[in-house]
């Protein structure tokens, strides 16, 4: 039990703001993401005899915290809807730390793209929070959600499609070198707004 | 292409999940059509726009309410195996919550039909009944002592999901269901110490204990974390790689270094930079209270004591 506890301690110090940022952005709401991090680092505790450092316990660890987030959000789904974000959700959920000019308006874009966020399925929200906002490959994507890459890669292309008109507005800015897939990507002159050309998503 | 590309298929398109001959009427499309090439467009930046929300880092504070959350699954599993016979020894502390306890483990099965939440349904029933009676036995053991320590386990996966197995909860009713969960005021309410209405407070506050200013801290700790728990509005700076990992044997050495008495707090931190519990027990006078500083060798036969004072508590 001894090596075990000391073990899991320094697994959880490891990956403890990777899994908040997991936790906190697929669920959208600070206690919840708190909770439900709670509850699966016990559950992981509990499952576990005798850890390792390696790839397969960070896939593992991941997964039971998406898997805690989602069964969250699908429980919430069968409840009222909750609506909006309140003031403590946007303590969390915006970027601590950047420089002050960019301050208001990387808190805007934040809540913006999560309550963008809250609007798409559950499959969909966590596949995108795990591929597009934390940068994880694909494969693992896919192996931290137990299905197939395609999967993945079909739950982010609907995701992105629902999100757009929704964040059109938030374009511009620094745009971090990001590999995006190249398929299609020509020049492009005018651009079009999301109402001409996206229309409302199917909610 | 008849008409436009909606924004799906462009979406599968980036994707490369498009046949081929779709993809290439899809490029053709965008060739030509400056509409659908900027909803394209949009579509491109959009990781990148997602990616620019950068992920806050974990709240001290919470960091430190899971550590101890899993020092208390430690401690409580440390010594899992002897805990219905502990338990059955059990006979003096005569409170609701040790009759609830040690009434859950005499009839496990009772006991969780009794207190179960409805909306738990699970594949893995039967397992999941025997995960429950074992933390039940061990959540016995730890009221049994008396020292409030019941609260702590179902207070640390109040309100578990339905994934983990994680909601025993024997006692939740006794416990008021959740204390953190009852306390109003947003986010710091999600941060509180584990505790419970008169239950021992085990927190882990980074604090740094000093002989000189031993008192002062103590009365700062208990200051900070207050038995009706606001929260740790102020975070806990300073928390290392879990002090609480060292202290496997916690639920052993508290019996021993309280003699029986109610504990107030337990906070796993340093003295002197070394990883130490410091356990404020009141008494033995009556306006003062006990501070001992033990080491992670505290255990059921060996104190382990680094330090003790009396904190005179003065009204």
């Amino acid at each position: 039990v001894n090596g075990d506890a000391h073990a899991f301690g320094l697994l959880f110090t490891r990956h403890k703001d990777r899994l908040w940022a997991v936790a906190v952005r697929t669920l959208g709401d600070a206690d919840e993401a708190a909770d439900a991090l709670q509850d699966a680092m016990i559950s992981a505790f509990r499952q576990a005899s005798g850890f390792r450092g390696d790839s397969a316990v960070t896939t593992w660890l991941h997964r039971i915290v998406v898997n805690a987030c989602l069964d969250r959000l699908r429980r919430r789904a069968a409840r009222p809807a909750v609506t909006g974000l309140d003031e403590r959700a946007m303590d969390v959920l915006s970027p601590a730390g950047l420089p002050g000019r960019d301050e208001a308006a990387s808190a805007d874009t934040a809540l913006d793209v999560m309550t963008a966020l809250r609007t798409l399925p559950p499959d969909q929200r966590a596949a995108l929070v795990l591929v597009d906002m934390l940068g994880y490959p694909v494969a693992d994507a896919a192996e931290v959600l137990g299905v197939s890459p395609g999967t993945v890669k079909s739950r982010c292309a609907r995701g992105r499609a629902r999100l757009l008109p929704r964040l059109a507005h938030l374009r511009g800015g620094p745009s971090p070198a990001q590999s995006t897939p190249q398929v299609g990507n020509q020049a492009v002159t005018g651009r079009v707004s999301p109402a001409e050309g996206g229309g409302e998503p199917r909610l | 292409v008849r008409g436009h590309v909606d924004s799906e298929t462009l979406a599968a398109c980036r994707e490369g999940l498009l046949s081929r001959r779709k993809a290439r009427q899809v490029a053709a499309h965008l060739a030509h059509c400056a509409q659908c090439a900027g909803l394209d467009a949009q579509l491109a930046e959009l990781p990148a726009l997602l990616a620019r929300s950068p992920a806050p880092p974990m709240p001290a504070a919470l960091t430190a309410r899971i550590e101890a959350a899993i020092a208390a699954e430690a401690a409580a599993r440390s010594k899992i195996t002897d805990a219905a016979s502990a338990a059955a020894r059990v006979t003096r502390d005569a409170t609701g919550a040790t009759r609830d306890a040690t009434g859950v483990t005499r009839d496990a099965a009772a006991a969780t039909r009794r207190h179960r939440k409805p909306r738990a349904p699970s594949p893995g029933r039967s397992r999941v009944v025997l995960r429950i009676a074992a933390a039940a036995a061990a959540v016995a053991v730890i009221a049994g002592g008396g020292y409030g320590l019941l609260r702590l386990i179902p207070g640390s996966t109040t309100s578990s999901s339905g994934t983990s197995a994680a909601a025993p909860a024997p006692a939740q009713g006794a416990a008021g269901s959740g204390a953190r969960k009852a306390v109003p005021g947003g986010a710091h309410a999600a941060m509180s110490p584990l505790t419970g209405p008169a239950g021992l407070r085990i927190v882990v506050s980074g604090t740094n204990y000093q002989p000189a200013q031993l008192k002062a801290q103590v009365r700062a700790t208990l200051a900070r974390f207050p038995l009706k728990a606001a929260g740790l509005a102020n975070g806990t700076p300073g928390v290392t790689p879990g002090p609480w990992a060292a202290f496997f044997n916690l639920r052993a050495c508290l019996p021993r270094v309280a003699g029986g008495r109610y504990v107030r707090l337990v906070d796993l931190a340093h003295y002197e930079g070394k990883p130490a519990a410091i356990i404020v027990i009141p008494g033995p006078g009556a306006n003062e209270e006990t501070v001992r500083v033990v080491a992670p060798g505290c255990s059921a036969t060996a104190n382990d004591q680094i330090f003790s004072t009396l904190l005179p508590t003065g009204g």
